[in-house]
């Protein structure tokens, strides 16, 4: 019923355009190299709290997995993933291009993403609510568990790395220490500087960090255009429909199921799921040379792991991968608390971005099916047009939650950092996430331990928090099994 | 040791020391805080004290593997990056006094031609264009309360 509902309310105008620009936006991000969703939201954040709460958070997820369906259009076309998550589609992808046979790679990849996409969103009506009614039981120490099980993310977006992750992750939690303490307001790391005892404002950070810095990378690669090509004919037919179809439909279940472990994200979905496919086919040989199952399981993989994303987010407020950390940033700046109460104190709200889901995924439908040759085309936009215009907007995303030219700074500073941290290989997302955490488990641990009188006995006495210490051994024991089958470049990628 | 490497272990490790400074700072400020058996004191203690020691982890393995060479880089594309990272502290101290539509235009003058734009006449037209087309967007429509600047702050 709550579904039903929350279908209807995005049946308004506002809803509905929320959902379709955020959906065009994704795609855009997805077909244009240079652009992630986590940096596109960031950049976007501060001006979407301009606008209506729930259509802000429909627009952004919409950008998500939007990015998702984008992203295989040019790895397909032209060699280039505009996502890390569609890495792996060029390897076949490309292959089925040069052969002639683009529109099929393009047709399966968009049906396949929406396959997934749609059992992506029945999967997060029906096993969030539940997940969230459990969570209702969270005291401090349970918190605590979460927070320490959600930053074995750190753990695995540093896998390229681990001891610069580790780094990353600790800077993230030391940088959350400057300004006022969350539980008895002293301030502290201030220097003597009063701007500093504010604190540092997340926005600036995250918009320098991948903004600016992103920006500055790309200009040093010297990223350029693309594509020029024909798409040939669009649907495949017979045994590769066939194939097809079977591969999209086990990307989606592999990549759903892995997709709602913390630290697991589209990127390397799509390339268990291309392991899998190969694995698991009569002519291994092929792959590499176009086949369609290539394209067809990561691609369904990816899309399938963007939509379990939200089951740990809205339930548990646990971001899974970097641009679900933006879209957590987003939620809190809205003064919504991700977890298990969002199902009850904002019903409508939830339900409704909910509901944008199932629409976002028809709409992205037909933005990839008919105007796949309108992406194609976008892809031509010089970078050196995009470039310039995406530093101004990330100047005034910066300043405008405050209005201060100290968070310019801060971004411009950040910016830098961001640069010489991809030059250097250092991981950006843990130092990140280390920045979102880190306050919330300083105020969970401090309240655990003040419950217990300092004793760390409580964390093992609780069935809850023990239950969250052993997942995140378990996790980390399957993070790293696992991970050593993925190529290095692939990690690298994400990480950036 | 590459120098590099050396920089970027110390600053973790210098930052922990910052850390662990600021909370014994706070520890001896000795306030009656009942209901916060850690504080923020210990808390930033041990924060400190975990990025230290991953630092020297950092320094001390570095040293065993030996320096990672940075990919090398095309010297003109460097250059193009570094002048982006002038504009952008020069249109950040510019902002204030300017106002944000003048420092907008001289960004994006400074900027377009730097990314490659060689045509002044096209440059100053994306300049102004895209720099009114902002402030329209965030100043006029999205009520955002952008910079004045105090040597004109009767037009914007």
């Amino acid at each position: 019923m709550d579904l039903l509902n929350g279908i209807i309310n995005v049946f308004t105008l506002s809803n509905i355009t929320y959902s379709f620009v955020g959906c065009v936006l994704g795609t855009l991000v997805g077909v244009l190299p240079g652009l992630s969703p986590s940096s596109t939201i960031a950049i976007l954040l501060p001006i979407t709290s301009f606008l209506d709460r729930t259509g802000s958070i429909i627009m952004l997820s919409g950008l998500y997995y939007g990015a998702m369906y984008g992203g295989s259009t040019t790895s397909i076309l032209v060699n280039i993933p505009g996502e890390p998550a569609s890495v792996i589609t060029c390897v076949d992808g490309f292959q089925m291009t040069r052969q002639g046979r683009a529109g099929q790679a393009l047709w399966i990849a968009a049906v396949g993403s929406f396959i997934a996409g749609t059992f992506g969103a029945l999967m997060v009506s029906f096993i969030g609510p539940g997940i969230a009614k459990y969570a209702l039981k969270f005291g401090p120490p349970e918190y605590c568990g979460l927070l320490l099980f959600s930053m074995t993310t750190i753990i695995t977006l540093s896998s390229a790395s681990l001891i610069k992750g580790l780094i990353a992750g600790m800077v993230g939690f030391f940088l959350t220490m400057v300004g006022m303490d969350p539980l008895t307001g002293t301030p502290r790391l201030h220097f003597g500087y009063v701007g500093l005892t504010r604190g540092l404002e997340l926005i600036p950070v995250m918009v320098g960090l991948f903004g600016i810095g992103e920006i500055l990378s790309s200009a040093e690669e010297g990223v350029g255009q693309i594509y020029s090509g024909k798409l040939g004919k669009m649907t495949p037919r017979g045994e590769d429909l066939r194939i097809g179809l079977w591969a999209c439909a086990r990307g989606t279940i592999l990549g759903f199921f892995m997709g709602l472990l913390p630290g697991i994200n589209a990127a390397l979905t799509s390339f268990f799921s291309y392991d899998l496919e190969k694995r698991i086919s009569r002519h291994k040989e092929k792959f590499g040379s176009g086949v369609i199952e290539g394209v067809a399981g990561p691609e369904a993989a990816n899309n399938a792991t963007a939509m379990a994303g939200f089951i740990p987010l809205f339930a548990l407020g646990i971001p899974a991968s970097p641009a679900f950390a933006m879209i957590l940033a987003a939620l809190m700046i809205y003064g919504l608390q991700p977890g298990p109460l969002i199902f009850i104190q904002n019903k409508d709200f939830i339900w409704t971005v909910i509901g944008s889901m199932y629409i976002g995924n028809v709409i992205l439908l037909i933005l990839n099916l008919p105007l796949v040759g309108l992406w194609a085309r976008i892809s031509l936009i010089p970078y050196k047009i995009l470039g310039p215009i995406i530093l101004a907007i990330c100047l005034l995303a910066a300043y405008s939650p405050r209005n201060t030219m100290f968070d310019v700074w801060v971004a411009v500073g950040f910016g830098i950092l961001g640069y010489i941290m991809r030059k250097r290989g250092w991981p950006i997302i843990p130092l990140i996430l280390g920045f979102i955490l880190g306050d919330l488990f300083e105020g969970a641990l401090r309240q655990s331990l003040s419950m217990s009188s300092g004793s760390v006995w409580i964390f093992f006495s609780r069935p809850i928090p023990f239950v969250f210490i052993c997942a995140t051994v378990v996790t980390l024991f399957i993070t790293f099994k696992y991970l050593r089958r993925v190529p290095k470049e692939v990690l690298e990628k994400e990480e950036t | 040791m590459h120098w590099s490497v050396l920089i970027e272990g110390m600053i973790p490790v210098i930052l922990g020391l910052a850390g662990i400074a600021e909370g014994v700072r706070l520890i001896t400020m000795e306030r009656i805080q009942l209901y916060d058996v850690l504080g923020p004191g210990w808390y930033s203690i041990g924060v400190g004290f975990a990025l230290s020691v991953i630092g020297l982890v950092y320094l001390i393995y570095q040293r065993k593997k030996g320096f990672d060479k940075a990919k090398t880089v095309d010297r003109e594309l460097r250059k193009k990056m570094l002048y982006m990272i002038g504009a952008l502290t020069i249109y950040t101290i510019l902002i204030n006094t300017a106002g944000y539509v003048l420092s907008t235009i001289i960004f994006f003058l400074v900027i377009f031609r730097v990314v490659g734009y060689r045509s002044w006449l096209i440059i100053g037209l994306m300049s102004v264009g895209a720099s009114l087309s902002f402030y329209l967007i965030f100043g006029y429509w999205l009520q955002m309360v952008l910079p004045r600047g105090i040597l004109i702050p009767q037009m914007f």
